[in-house]
């Protein structure tokens, strides 16, 4: 039971403090002085980079879901259906939270780590010595190029998928391609769409949010950034899921599903 | 007011930069200060002397509000600094340097950028050529003017040292922080950090409070001493003072 309240209290401690910072991103948002040099460079190091991991997997899931989904539609006769039923798939659900479970092992762990290298090498407090606030300059760039980042990698990583299940699809029959194409956007609406795409920007905060706050808050050394970088991960892909069910729930409610 | 004070053999002045009166802190129900009272007079080399978790680094990062006390007012160049709007705070730090003990040079910057950063960031009215023209100059003086396109990762400790110290002073501080500045290094290279830290004093009449156990430092360096203990100002004087003192928590620092 001790365990227990304990363990309850450091989840209450941990989200008021998550909720802090989130905070101060909001509040930060506010003033000017936005220093848009520092945020392409980190829309160029969290977007640009992570495009050749995306893409892979982007490619291969498409590639896979169409030869899974083949034998089960085969069986009820509807082979034909499968570009439709492999782009919905795609684009609702399975392309924006692969890509965000991605971006999230690649970025949150990469933003723990650095963060929190910089942390316990005294770095971010020979920012602030120096008359810097390290959470304008270190912190509120990198969550605003996550939370910006992400909406475009998913739709680069939706059409390189989509382009794995043209070749799925071509493994066993012959559809050209701008057949495959015509048969998917025809049976897509913006109720598809648009949901999809407004829940990765929050995917994508959350994944800045949780890299940055892990690694800012590290500390005991070199233990504390593998650490960091483990649990922004941990922590990141589950919250992932949590704002996926919320945005399902909240689509439901407007009528949009 | 600018009565002039004889500390060693060298000349201050008597108007204090920094006032720290009845400063309190402890971690947990550990006590790390406790009423503890100092003044930095201007242009005054400060060592603050005391054993290993005695709150000496607390002390200075306490100053520079890295970490707030839990009682205690602390003035730096007359501003109460817990009384200070964040924008303040980050104003009043320019005047202020920090040489860290791990020397926290930014990794991923060249020496070069490691010294433009905080010059770009506080948006001085500076032009590119002065701005390059203040990092000459503080890399010539610290002897390091050829490793200005090198990585921190590329220089040895004593090299980083004084990278740290030009980065420190490439704002112009007029108070500036050593904390432990010839810990890790060689005697021979300990001697002429202590020696930088002079010159760096004599030529931009800087005041400073320096943290150090090495005593060859502290004998080059120190205007006056404070010695730290059980979280108090235990004693005060010139190195030639406590050093002759027969009270042996003073004298051990010594033998």
């Amino acid at each position: 039971m001790r365990l227990f309240n304990s363990n309850r209290q450091q989840f209450l401690k941990e989200t008021g403090s998550i909720s802090r910072f989130a905070g101060k991103f909001f509040s930060l948002s506010l003033k000017p002085g936005l220093d848009f040099n520092e945020l392409l460079l980190q829309c160029y190091t969290i977007g640009y980079k992570s495009l050749p991991l995306v893409g892979l997997t982007g490619f291969i899931m498409g590639l896979v879901l169409t030869m899974q989904l083949r034998p089960s539609l085969l069986l009820y006769g509807v082979e034909s259906q499968l570009p439709v039923m492999v782009g919905v798939a795609v684009v609702r659900e399975i392309g924006p939270v692969i890509t965000a479970l991605i971006f999230a092992g690649k970025i949150a762990s990469s933003m723990g780590a650095e963060l929190g290298s910089m942390k316990v090498t005294e770095q971010i407090d020979a920012m602030e010595v120096s008359g810097i606030n390290p959470f304008r300059y270190l912190i509120y760039i990198r969550i605003l190029a996550a939370t910006l980042m992400l909406p475009v990698l998913t739709i680069l990583g939706d059409v390189i998928s989509l382009l794995g299940a043209y070749i799925g699809v071509n493994i066993n029959s012959v559809t050209s391609l701008n057949l495959f194409f015509t048969q998917i956007f025809r049976n897509l609406s913006m109720g598809d769409v648009i949901p999809a795409m407004i829940k990765t920007f929050f995917f994508g905060f959350a994944i800045g949010l949780i890299g940055c706050y892990k690694g800012f808050n590290s500390n005991k050394g070199t233990q504390g950034v593998g650490s960091a970088a483990n649990s922004a991960v941990v922590l990141s892909s589950v919250l992932i899921f949590v704002i996926d069910l919320l945005a399902v729930q909240i689509t439901d409610l407007l009528g949009l599903n | 007011m600018e009565a002039q004070k004889q500390f060693g053999n060298r000349k201050v002045t008597a108007d204090p930069v920094i006032q720290i009166h009845h400063l309190f802190k402890k971690f947990g129900d550990h006590i790390v200060l406790s009423d503890f009272d100092l003044k930095l007079k201007k242009e005054e080399n400060l060592v603050v002397l005391g054993k290993s978790g005695s709150g000496k680094s607390v002390l200075v990062k306490c100053i520079v509000g890295l970490i707030k006390p839990d009682r205690g007012k602390i003035q730096v160049l007359g501003e109460d600094i817990f009384r200070l709007e964040e924008d303040e705070l980050n104003k009043l730090r320019t005047k202020l340097g920090f040489l860290f003990q791990s020397n926290a040079l930014y990794d991923s910057m060249t020496i070069r950028e490691n010294l433009r950063f905080p010059l770009l960031k506080h948006r001085f009215p500076m032009s590119e050529a002065e701005i390059e023209a203040r990092i000459i100059e503080v890399l010539e003086h610290v002897g390091l003017k050829h490793t200005i396109d090198m990585m921190p990762a590329e220089l040895s400790g004593g090299m980083a040292k004084r990278i740290a110290l030009a980065r420190a002073m490439v704002l112009r501080p007029e108070v500036i922080f050593y904390d432990e500045p010839t810990s890790g290094l060689d005697p021979v290279t300990s001697r002429e950090i202590a020696t930088l830290i002079l010159e760096m004093k004599e030529k931009y009449h800087i005041s400073a409070i320096i943290i150090s156990h090495d005593m060859a430092c502290v004998k080059i360096t120190a205007d006056r001493i404070v010695l730290l203990l059980e979280g108090r100002c235990y004693a005060q004087g010139t190195y030639e003072e406590l050093k002759h003192s027969k009270d042996r928590n003073i004298t051990q620092f010594f033998n």
